[in-house]
């Protein structure tokens, strides 16, 4: 316990790539942020961003409501004890509005989504989201700065300092990619070769998730990706319009979560179910069975925590759920 | 009782206009003494056999008709699988299911006989009284006696009657349940948290009904408190009045509704959003999304969530999007209240 009076919200984002979590305060500003990658294990990157987020607070401050969201929302939910429980398009549109008002347009790409949210006079009027091809999402860019043997923290860097883009093909990953030896092949510069793939990058992006949407100026662009300034570059270019990374671009997810549930406390104040800052000493297993009920046979997961059941979920017939 | 054990039994797939006319074709064959067996709802196993067999081509709501057909084809000793066009002069319905019974065929030849007799009042011009002599004829397999056959086919009619008639509302009835006076679906999951939403739910009765395909969606939105109609059940005359509108006449049948169902609401203003679902690799919905997309940016007031669905739909992005827009839809409305108050204490 705290002897301050202040309240704190913490937010977790459980993506595909990267497990983000947020600390905020009462006025929604940002005390702490981790951002991690998820490496496929959910469970164990969250415990393991709860104990790094401990260690830079380097207290045990009271959190007074917890959010979860990301494609791992319900588990990550389940695992902190979360007030409030959210997708991640409504999170980001949060977060946004929160560092600009007036933001009209949010950018937002991950691992393997990417969203584009619409919002006019601080609400959100629409949104897409890429469906069954995540061609220029985080994931790719990964790849292929691996296969050019570049970090990427440095691919952006790298495309800056083109100034005669290729052309590459991006309407899908794989061909972008035989596109790109191609290219390599016939003795176009690393550079050129990068420049030209964030440009398909954004092409495709804007004739896909962004298509027949109108945007408008102030455009925020977030998530992953956002710190690729080679991406940035291409957005502007192809937008004719300046874009926005917000400082915080990696965490927008966490924030908003966090956001969320300050929210929610601000409506409906009640106990948080947080379970506590242990959460990193906790011994979670999950385990899942094939359920032979009927021929659907649905895939149920089930979350143990010190070998006690606290959640179980799958089944279309929902005959095992069970949430704590 | 050795009536009852050598009763003939005939088998219709749980799939496409099954969801139309049910009451219909089991109430006929019934009566002719027939056992009707229907394939199970559609399931994991059937929706796996059905897209190994069927062709690419088609859409997911016929490969799964496929898998429904397969489902029973071991139990029953006539598939009903009717070649039927649609049933107005102007319009027609999906040629697709002309033809269900010869691929079919084509694809597994061991199956039971087909019972696929052809209706199609636009092209061939078929008519009413054709279409009664026709399951006259059909009749004969089950039963010599003129009589019942002819019971069958009046007592068909009157319980498709009944069935339209409880199922389409009156323009009176949706007044009422856009005042929040009745309910026309599964009540609402209300929360203290939550206002209620009302949305309308549009796509293909085969889809609208089908939890499988539609990937639950009528329970999730009951969850998230939310009231639906659906374009099932809209009013023909205000169908009708939405398609007067157009420039140029739509001519699939089912696309009518649909698309008068999205107009009328974007028009009258009395739901809180639409939602369309639609199938992948469906000619007239692309066509109708097409249109309803663009009549909805000229009007931006309700928002429009159009949702494709096939086999390799994810389950978890497609909550994703109905979660948030049910949040989008929730929050706005949260947002202009407070903006009224806050103008009533000026």
């Amino acid at each position: 316990m705290t002897v301050s009076e202040e309240k704190y919200f913490l937010g977790v984002d459980v993506g595909s790539i990267s497990t983000n979590l947020a600390l905020i305060d009462d006025s929604k500003e940002l005390i702490e942020s981790v951002y991690i990658r998820t490496e496929g294990k959910p469970v164990d990157s969250v415990q393991n961003g709860i104990k790094i987020l401990r260690e830079k607070l380097g207290e045990d401050l009271d959190v007074t409501g917890a959010g979860a969201t990301g494609s791992a929302r319900k588990l990550t939910g389940v695992l902190i004890g979360a007030d409030i429980v959210k997708n991640e398009i409504t999170a980001h549109a949060l977060a946004s509005l929160h560092y600009d008002p007036d933001v009209q347009t949010v950018i937002e790409i991950g691992g393997q989504d990417s969203k584009i949210i619409i919002i006019r006079n601080c609400i959100v009027v629409d949104f897409a989201m890429n469906t069954v091809c995540a061609a220029g999402t985080g994931s790719f860019l990964d790849m292929q700065a691996n296969r050019l043997d570049i970090p990427i923290e440095n691919f952006g860097e790298l495309a800056l300092q083109s100034d005669n883009a290729v052309s590459i093909a991006g309407r899908c990953t794989v061909f972008a990619e035989s596109d790109m030896i191609h290219k390599q092949q016939l003795g176009h510069p690393t550079h050129d070769i990068i420049k030209g793939l964030c440009e398909a990058l954004a092409r495709n992006y804007m004739s896909n998730v962004g298509k027949g949407k109108e945007i408008r100026s102030p455009i925020m662009f977030q998530g992953g990706v956002a710190a690729n300034i080679g991406m940035r570059e291409a957005f502007e270019s192809f937008l004719q319009k300046e874009v926005i990374v917000p400082e915080h671009y990696d965490v927008m997810g966490a924030i908003g979560s966090a956001i969320l549930a300050q929210e929610d406390f601000a409506k409906h104040p009640k106990q948080s179910n947080f379970k506590s800052w242990d959460i990193s000493e906790m011994d979670f297993n999950t385990s899942g069975f094939e359920c032979d009920g009927c021929s659907n046979i649905c895939e149920i997961v089930e979350i143990r925590r010190n070998d006690i059941l606290i959640a179980r979920w799958g089944s279309r017939c929902r005959k095992w759920d069970v949430i704590d | 009782m050795s009536k009852l054990e050598t009763k003939i039994r005939v088998g219709i797939p749980r799939a496409l206009l099954y969801y139309k006319y049910s009451d219909l074709w089991i109430t006929f064959f019934k009566e002719l003494g027939a056992e009707v067996i229907v394939s199970p709802k559609t399931t994991k196993k059937i929706k796996d056999d059905a897209v190994k067999l069927a062709p690419d081509e088609d859409c997911y709501s016929t490969k799964l008709y496929f898998g429904h057909a397969i489902a029973l084809k071991d139990q029953v000793d006539f598939l009903f699988i009717p070649r039927y066009g649609g049933r107005r002069k102007k319009y027609v319905g999906c040629p697709k299911f002309i033809g269900l019974a010869e691929v079919l065929q084509s694809m597994l030849p061991e199956l039971p006989d087909i019972l696929m007799p052809h209706y199609n009042r636009g092209m061939d011009r078929s008519t009413r009284i054709g279409l009664v002599i026709k399951a006259f004829r059909l009749g004969k397999i089950f039963t010599k006696n003129p009589i019942t056959r002819i019971r069958a086919i009046t007592r068909a009619f009157r319980a498709q009657k009944i069935h339209e008639r409880s199922l389409i509302i009156d323009e009176e009835t949706l007044n009422r349940w856009e005042n929040s006076e009745t309910i026309l679906n599964d009540f609402p999951i209300y929360n203290e948290k939550y206002k209620a939403l009302k949305i309308a739910l549009v796509g293909h009765s085969y889809v609208l009904n089908d939890p499988f395909s539609s990937l639950d969606i009528r329970s999730l939105l009951q969850e998230y408190g939310v009231d639906i109609i659906t374009s099932e059940q809209m009013p023909r005359i205000l169908i009708e009045k939405q398609m007067a509108r157009l420039e140029y006449d739509i001519y699939f049948d089912y696309e009518r509704e649909i698309l008068g169902t999205i107009m009328h609401f974007l028009e009258s203003k009395t739901v809180d959003g639409i939602i369309h679902l639609m199938i992948f690799s469906c000619g007239p919905d692309s066509i109708a999304g097409e249109i309803a997309s663009r009549f909805s940016k000229r009007d931006t007031t309700i928002p429009l969530l159009q949702l494709v669905f096939d086999e390799l739909t994810g389950e978890a992005g497609m909550r994703t999007r109905i979660e948030a827009f049910v949040d989008m839809l929730r929050r706005s409305i949260e947002k202009q209240t407070v903006f009224l108050t806050a103008q009533v204490h000026i």
